[in-house]
């Protein structure tokens, strides 16, 4: 057996099998997914913001701003090279300053309201000109539940309604309620109202009052009407003139009468669930702010800043302040001293070692102009009469068709 | 689960098929998974110190 036959007789050497590595990759996935399941809001809005700068703006890292006083240092872990940087923010001020910041909460408002039924509702449509009690009930419920400062983004009602014994229109239907949302949402200006009417008994179910015990009732409308001596003709007019406000003094008088009144009312009374979602804008004042003199950025100790508008300098410095953080992320340090733009070497490997200095400009080498100085001598006769009145105009716009003071000649005589 | 092609969905065409294609292959969506492994335990790491920065500020 020759060399090469040799060679390629030997069992190669096997990775894992892509079936293998499947399987694998899934396990990891699933713990992946489950360590995102089990991140705190906290750590997941963070999560939110670091993939959106990073996808969505380019970002090849990102540096958390720490440090007191108008000095702060962002540290962070540069995806791309794979190492720590930190950035030092030069300030611009001396004095620590406090800034308002307005932050706007998602804020969650439930209430309850007793509205005086659903069929209320569907009354604006099938009795024009009548008021529309529930609508109103609704909308300032909504409007008295939100506080100053918020800005309602959602509403969602839940009502559950008896019906009234008059027929089909008794609770919302789907072409009533969607009027009714869509005038609801224009007046109190909210971006999207979502109802939920649900029937709580069947058409013939209604209450209301026992004369003999005072207390309220349930039951079907053939079982009112008997106790009340009523037929269905004779209920249905009734109803129809209570609905109307048309009885007479003597009608609203009868026993009858203000039964069927009080049972229309009973079974109209409904409790609605309101919920309102909405943001609350707050103002918060930051202190301890300084100015990022390369973006004038304003930045206090825990924002995050970005490299992408930002020059990043890396000197390889452990921050000793935070030795919980991992050794990887902070403690690794360049293996090579990083040399800047200038040919200064700022990489260290002793995390001990101090910043390297950067000479500053020599102040008497710098050059400096001096000011332009604008003057203007006025002599003779001319001296007294010019210097009150134009005096500042002549000495900064002298004028070519005037004479040597920049006096225009005037007719009438000579200046 | 984590939906990797909603995750790419913003980056510029040439990057999401490169992506694309890394995922389809296991070798290459083990090394996706690694990344991934490491950026969340960064943003981890981060959040905490700015939890902690934020408490020692206030």
């Amino acid at each position: 057996m020759g060399f090469l036959d040799k060679l390629f007789s030997r069992p190669a050497v096997e990775g894992p099998s892509k079936r293998e590595l499947r399987e694998s990759n899934e396990k990891r996935l699933k713990a992946l997914d489950e360590q995102i399941k089990a991140l705190r809001p906290y750590d997941r809005e963070f999560l939110r913001g670091m993939g959106q700068r990073s996808g969505s703006w380019g970002v090849k890292a990102m540096l958390v701003v720490f440090g007191m006083g108008n000095i702060l240092r962002g540290v962070g872990y540069d995806a791309e090279e794979r190492k720590p940087i930190e950035k030092v923010i030069s300030t611009t001020v001396s004095e620590t300053e406090v800034e308002k910041i307005a932050v706007d909460t998602p804020v969650s408002i439930e209430k309850e309201i007793v509205v005086s039924g659903a069929s209320g509702w569907a009354n604006k449509f099938t009795n024009p000109g009548q008021p529309n009690l529930d609508h109103t009930a609704i909308e300032k419920a909504i409007l008295d539940a939100v506080p100053p400062g918020v800005s309602i983004k959602g509403v969602e009602i839940e009502a559950e309604g008896y019906a009234s014994p008059e027929g089909d229109n008794t609770l919302l239907t789907a072409e009533h309620r969607t009027e009714q949302v869509g005038s609801i949402a224009d007046q109190v200006a909210i971006d999207g109202v979502s109802v939920n009417v649900t029937r709580k008994a069947d058409g013939n179910t209604i209450r209301w009052t026992d004369n003999t015990t005072g207390s309220i009732v349930e039951g079907k409308k053939q079982d009112f009407l008997l106790a009340h001596g009523l037929s269905d003709k004779s209920f249905e007019d009734i109803a129809h003139k209570v609905n109307r406000g048309k009885l007479s003094k003597s009608e609203q008088q009868d026993p009858v009468v203000k039964a069927v009144q009080d049972m229309l009312r009973q079974s109209r009374v409904e409790i609605a669930k309101i919920k309102i979602s909405g943001v609350e804008h707050k103002i918060f004042e930051r202190d301890n702010v300084v100015t990022d003199k390369s973006t004038k950025d304003r930045k206090i100790p825990g924002d995050l800043i970005t490299t992408k508008h930002h020059r990043v300098r890396e000197h390889g410095i452990m921050p000793d302040k935070f030795p919980e953080i991992d050794p990887w992320l902070y403690g690794q340090y360049p293996p090579d001293p990083i040399i800047d733009e200038r040919g200064i070497k700022i990489g260290a490997k002793d995390p001990t070692a101090p910043l390297p200095k950067i000479p500053k400009p020599d102040p008497l080498k710098i050059k400096r102009v001096p000011p332009t100085i604008v003057s203007a001598k006025i002599v003779g006769k001319a001296k007294d009469r010019v210097k009150n009145t134009h005096e500042s105009f002549t000495k900064n716009h002298p004028s070519p068709q005037g004479n040597r003071y920049g006096h225009r000649k005037q007719a009438g005589g000579r200046v | 689960m984590i939906d990797f092609h909603l995750a790419i969905q913003d980056l510029p065409k040439n990057e999401r098929d490169n992506l694309e294609r890394m995922w389809e292959d296991p070798q290459g969506r083990s090394q996706l998974i690694s990344e991934f492994e490491k950026f969340l335990s960064t943003a981890i790491k981060l959040s905490n110190l700015k939890g902690r920065i934020n408490e020692v500020s206030k």
